[in-house]
């Protein structure tokens, strides 16, 4: 009987803690805001953090270091900076606590800005604009989106990104498989594990670019998605660095060149006809 | 092995490395936590051992996952640290690796018979000289041959810390596996690398066994 | 300034109930498949057939040696790349049967070295067959040594069900992280299920101790420890 006792009392016990922790809210001392722009400075390293496994965005080097079109731009942001680029591997939710935490002094991590992140950290101007396409196998008996809108089809998309709201607006009776990446929805799909993958645009048009002979894509674009760099709310100075950044980085044909190499196509216009 | 994945071998090393080095440093500290836990369980005072039976239900209740995700995202938020995927999940291992620990250290200790207590208490030795010169010798025989089995399933749930990022050996063969496209063949890598590694620890384990076993 | 606060997860509630009947569900499956495993692969290692020693042996080995994740993505992942397509929930069942099983082999193996060879010469003297043998000489014995360890397995088995979320099985850790990213809540959600697991856990705790009280009440007086 003396375990039995044991585990009554880990019952009890946990119980109890959740009454505590239910009843108390723990408080703890505010952050004091410091700059990032002079911490960069002063550090001479700018923390970039990037999710692994989501070509041709960032994927992961021969070396084990991250390479691909976000890379590129996050090395020549730190080159103009003149301080040495530092990358940290994180997942697709991980971006926000990467910020949030100051892990990270900005993202380059095909980060859409919305509203609802931007309660907690802060974007620039967009780089890139992308929508969200359905890609289906080629021999797929899928032929639209209303289609797919069946509990017998599964969709498979990265957790804690955009896709989550998007295939509950367009396909909501269709069975959701969330992964940790977009390279295992991806890869998913490739296997057949689920019928349709929910992704980028681009990333779609440079997958078709590769492997178009199999795969196709169910007809129409389900959004309207900014990707910015990503910084922790609340830093002017730093927003405004980045930012003066990004305009000249779309004006200057830089981000044209870069695209093209990773992407194998020419970069789309960055300003929507509404 | 595929050209494509064989160009990878630095990153599939590297990763060997870092899942030793966590998982030994939180066998490590898992194990000095674990001796307080196992202490604690055989206290005088009953507040203590509670303390230590609750600990240990509730680190062993708790999955591994759900502790890394915890450390990672729940102590990130909650209390603003500045917490790296690292951080988080040596953490998150040392929590686990203790609650075994701590069972491990308290089968040892009991393993020394009361008798033997209470001859060292009779013939005058303190709490203290008890300890460092009969039940710690004796216990470190029987604790040896589970620590192993604690390292092993340590290193075991070190994968999991590719949940949060950490780019250990799996999070390494998943991210070589996103970027090649070839399933099979990289996680099959990864799992005969797993299996050399905590083969060999086991060996190795099997052999101390053998060499401290305790003859009554 | 960080406020605890439950209430954030509210909306989400809706499926925590399907959710965690969905871990028992996938844990129940694994248990009782995992016995059976477990019970062959024992029958293997005592076997007096030196090939079927070793197979047993080597699957213990190495399933024992791989850790869970690396199972789960190769069998939903890469057995499915190379034709073989199991869904989450399956891919998931049997990685954790295979797992489990090893060391439902162990434990069943350690239960049977445990009966005296003279046992096994007086049954069949008496003239039972194999199966009478094991039915009504071995396994109630071996029942009553491994219930202790049986029943941290089968916790075991309910705690790394919990990685059947990375393939995408709703389940109550893939409720969790949905909950964490969309409200920010992390620490709730952590904090609400951590408390079902531990009540899980404690559950079968309970069960364990009441079902080893019974057993041990109707064993022999001899039997008893």
């Amino acid at each position: 009987m003396k375990v039995m006792r044991r585990s009554v009392l880990a019952t009890v016990a946990t119980g109890l803690f959740v009454g505590l922790v239910a009843l108390s809210s723990a408080a703890e001392a505010q952050q004091p805001q410091g700059g990032v722009l002079s911490d960069v400075l002063k550090r001479g390293t700018i923390r970039i953090a990037t999710i692994g496994g989501n070509p041709p965005y960032s994927s992961l080097g021969t070396d084990g270091k991250p390479v691909g079109y976000d890379i590129d731009v996050a090395n020549m942001l730190a080159e103009q900076l003149k301080v040495k680029a530092e990358f940290i591997v994180v997942d697709v939710p991980g971006r926000i606590t990467a910020l949030q935490t100051k892990r990270a002094d900005v993202t380059f991590a095909n980060f859409t800005a919305n509203v609802e992140r931007s309660k907690v950290i802060a974007f620039t101007d967009p780089y890139v604009v992308v929508g969200s396409i359905y890609m289906v196998k080629k021999d797929s008996p899928l032929q639209s989106v209303e289609q797919l809108n069946d509990p017998k089809y599964k969709i498979g998309f990265a957790r804690g990104g955009t896709a989550e709201g998007i295939s509950a607006t367009t396909a909501p009776r269709a069975q959701k498989v969330r992964f940790d990446t977009v390279g295992d929805a991806y890869l998913a799909m490739q296997s057949g594990q689920v019928d349709s993958h929910l992704q980028d645009s681009l990333q779609n048009a440079s997958y078709m670019a590769k492997d178009g002979d199999k795969y196709r894509n169910l007809p129409g674009n389900w959004s309207y998605e900014e990707i910015s760099i990503g910084l922790p709310a609340g830093d002017f100075d730093w927003w405004r660095v980045l930012n003066i950044f990004v305009k000249n980085f779309n004006a200057s044909g830089d981000n044209a060149r870069l695209f093209k190499k990773h992407f194998g196509y020419e970069l789309p216009p960055i300003q929507q006809k509404y | 092995m595929s050209p494509q994945v064989a160009a990878y071998w630095f990153v599939f090393l590297k990763g060997v490395a870092i899942t030793l080095w966590i998982s030994w440093l939180a066998l490590l500290l898992g194990g000095a936590l674990g001796f307080v836990v196992g202490m604690m369980r055989i206290s005088k005072w009953t507040a203590l051992r509670w303390l230590a039976v609750v600990y240990t239900e509730v680190f062993r209740s708790v999955p591994p996952l759900v502790l890394f995700f915890g450390c990672f995202y729940g102590l990130s938020f909650a209390l603003q640290l500045d917490l790296s995927p690292f951080a988080a999940a040596t953490i998150a291992l040392t929590l686990t690796a203790s609650a075994l620990m701590s069972e491990v250290v308290r089968a040892g200790i009991e393993s020394v018979s009361h008798g033997q207590w209470q001859a060292a208490y009779s013939s005058g030795m303190r709490y203290d000289q008890l300890f460092r010169y009969v039940v710690w010798p004796q216990a470190i025989r029987v604790m040896l041959p589970p620590s192993v089995g604690v390292y092993i399933s340590t290193l075991k749930d070190s994968s999991l810390a590719s949940i949060i990022g950490y780019v250990e050996l799996t999070k390494s063969g998943l991210l070589v596996r996103e970027t090649t496209g070839i399933s099979f063949e990289v996680l099959l890598i990864i799992a005969i690398l797993y299996f050399i590694i905590n083969y060999s620890i086991s060996l190795v384990g099997t052999a101390l066994e053998r060499r401290f076993r305790y003859v009554h | 300034m960080y406020e605890f606060n439950l209430a954030g997860l509210l909306p989400y509630t809706g499926p925590l109930p399907g959710a965690v009947l969905s871990t028992l569900w996938l844990s129940a499956l694994a248990i009782l498949l995992s016995i059976l495993v477990g019970m062959l692969g024992a029958l293997c290692r005592v076997s007096a057939s030196l090939i079927l020693r070793f197979a047993g042996a080597a699957y213990v080995e190495v399933l024992r040696n791989i850790p869970l994740l690396v199972v789960i993505y190769l069998i939903f992942f890469g057995l499915a790349q190379v034709g073989l397509r199991v869904d989450g929930f399956n891919s998931a069942l049997i990685a954790l049967t295979l797992n489990a099983g090893a060391y439902m082999t162990e434990i069943f193996r350690g239960g049977l070295l445990a009966i005296p060879r003279g046992q096994y010469e007086a049954a069949r003297s008496q003239g039972m067959t194999g199966l009478q043998l094991y039915r009504y000489v071995v396994f109630p014995q071996v029942f009553r040594i491994i219930y202790a360890p049986l029943g941290n397995l089968i916790i075991g088995i309910v705690i790394s069900s919990s990685l059947a979320s990375v393939i995408g099985v709703e389940e109550v850790t893939t409720w969790m992280r949905r909950a964490g990213d969309e409200t920010f809540r992390y620490m709730e959600a952590f904090f609400a299920v951590g408390v079902i697991y531990v009540l899980l856990a404690q559950a079968i705790n309970i069960g364990r101790i009441v079902t080893g009280n019974w057993l041990l009440s109707k064993a022999p007086v001899g039997a008893r420890r």
